[in-house]
């Protein structure tokens, strides 16, 4: 290519896009941003919501004797404080029948089916470690659904922690059905100092679902699939298991491996545009009340600062000046 | 795994916000040259905006969330583009600049924004991004979702195409 053509267009081109271009519309752009979340949480809730009740006899297949040992993954938190689950945990509260023995293949829609309907199930009565890796970023979650919180430690890529955070959620009991409050606390650490932030947030949280929601407990690799395939078997961690493979649009691709044996996700790994992220599913017995809030909230320093629950959500310039903030914005 | 109402919201809806105060303008003005058109172009905008909107978590994370909300905007076009209904694009008013009398220059950006839209949208947009973005084969390839080696078919293709309308310019000259 001629490269003063090359720079005479680039020049004509900076010359057609010369017109004043107006600032984006930044509430139009977050309404309609929301909008797309909701409509996707939604979408996946109702088809979660739907295949769970239509499977409702084959849902107690969950949590048999096999899952006693979880899928395999054993380990402690990294922060938090909270105790390690392990291989020989108890197995989550269950009377379900044996898991249906399939005779072939099962196709991709049963598979998942079954999936949603165990996770569902186990999330009920279990605490659920996963344990990821996005782009190299380590991370932690775990979430007992019966007890309302969720404890995610955040790393960096060489280890050293990055932001704690502990969430509960107390459901409403006002005239909106559905409606929780959520109260946050987050330990960030920055340059090594670690920022301790309270949020309360005291607007109502509207949920679709019909019954209460706890978290986003289903595998990401199950949440939006256009196309589904079960790829073979393969065995992880000594488990035997089924690979379910899922494309979108976008580039969006991911695996999931099934146990075989509960019809629990035992890891998935999930490609999108921006990276790539690993997952491992560990389940366990819900613990009793000594590893729910008052365990896992970091206490807060003396001297910190407080600042008005009413007032103007800061900025996060002035949050960063006071040591501990509380607000409801 | 995270809750639906997850913390941090007020925080990831500043940076937002930031992030799309400083993006809007670049990528209003490579719509415009994709779709040919201001409105739609703002139109395309806001849609990838918003559509970046509910990945922010992640696109915060990634190392060139640049790269993400283009290529979330280029689909967007793309999507348009295959509707049966989608409009021709066509060059509308092309940027005019009170002073001396200016009406050749006028003309000729018109002549060169319409050779420019006749192009096929894969070559307008690899033109697009290549020489008024400014990014490298590489960076181009991976917005459009393709080889290196389609980019640089595509770029050639439409620069032919283009020559041709500078070569006649030279000769009216």
């Amino acid at each position: 290519m001629n490269p003063d053509i090359e720079t005479l267009l680039a020049r004509d081109l900076r010359e057609l896009t010369t017109h004043q271009v107006p600032g984006p519309d930044l509430e139009a752009i977050t309404r309609r941003g929301r909008a797309l979340r909701r409509r996707r949480r939604g979408l996946a809730g109702v088809g979660g919501a739907t295949v769970t009740a239509g499977l409702a006899a084959a849902v107690a297949v969950a949590l048999t004797a096999g899952t006693a040992s979880g899928p395999g993954h054993s380990g402690g938190l990294a922060a938090g404080g909270t105790p390690p689950a392990h291989r020989s945990a108890p197995a989550p509260a269950s009377t379900g029948t044996p898991a249906p023995a399939f005779t072939g293949t099962p196709s991709a829609a049963v598979l998942q089916a079954q999936l949603t309907a165990a996770f569902s199930k186990a999330a009920a009565t279990s605490r659920l470690t996963v344990r990821s890796t996005f782009n190299g970023y380590p991370s932690v979650t775990v979430t007992v659904p019966s007890q309302n919180w969720q404890l995610e430690t955040d790393k960096y890529r060489n280890g050293a922690p990055m932001q704690v955070k502990f969430t509960t959620v107390q459901p409403g009991t006002g005239a909106y059905a559905g409606v929780l409050e959520e109260k946050t606390l987050t330990l960030y650490y920055d340059h090594r100092q670690a920022i301790t932030r309270v949020i309360y947030s005291l607007r109502p949280k509207w949920i679709t679902h019909a019954t209460p929601w706890y978290g986003d407990t289903q595998p990401t690799s199950l949440q939006h699939s256009t196309w589904s395939k079960v790829i073979g078997t393969a065995t992880v961690d000594g488990q035997p298991a089924w690979v379910l493979a899922q494309t979108g649009s976008g580039g969006y691709h991911s695996k999931v491996w099934v146990s075989k044996t509960t019809l629990l996700p035992i890891k998935d790994v999930v490609h999108t545009y921006v990276g790539t992220t690993h997952d491992s599913y560990t389940w366990s017995a819900a613990s009793g009340p000594e590893a729910t809030a008052a365990n896992n909230t970091p206490p807060i320093p003396a001297g910190f600062t407080r600042i008005g629950s009413h007032g103007p959500c800061p900025t996060p310039q002035q949050a960063r000046r006071h040591k501990y903030t509380e607000w409801g914005c | 795994m995270r809750f639906r109402t997850s913390p941090g919201a007020y925080e990831r809806d500043v940076a937002f916000r930031e992030f799309a105060r400083q993006r809007a303008a670049p990528l209003h003005r490579s719509a415009y040259l994709l779709c040919g058109d201001w409105h739609l172009a703002e139109d395309l905008v806001q849609e990838a905006l918003a559509k970046v909107y509910v990945h922010w978590r992640r696109v915060q994370d990634a190392d060139n969330p640049e790269a993400y909300v283009r290529r979330i905007l280029l689909n967007e076009a793309r999507r348009r583009w295959r509707r049966k209904d989608a409009p021709v694009p066509r060059a509308g008013a092309v940027t005019d600049r009170a002073g001396p009398d200016w009406s050749e220059e006028v003309v000729r950006r018109a002549e060169l924004f319409e050779a420019l839209l006749r192009l096929p949208a894969g070559q307008r947009a690899a033109i697009v991004l290549r020489h008024l973005d400014g990014l490298s084969e590489r960076e181009t390839a991976v917005a459009l979702g393709c080889s290196e080696g389609t980019v640089k078919s595509q770029a050639s293709r439409a620069m032919a195409a283009l020559r041709k309308y500078y070569e006649s310019q030279e000769a009216k000259a």
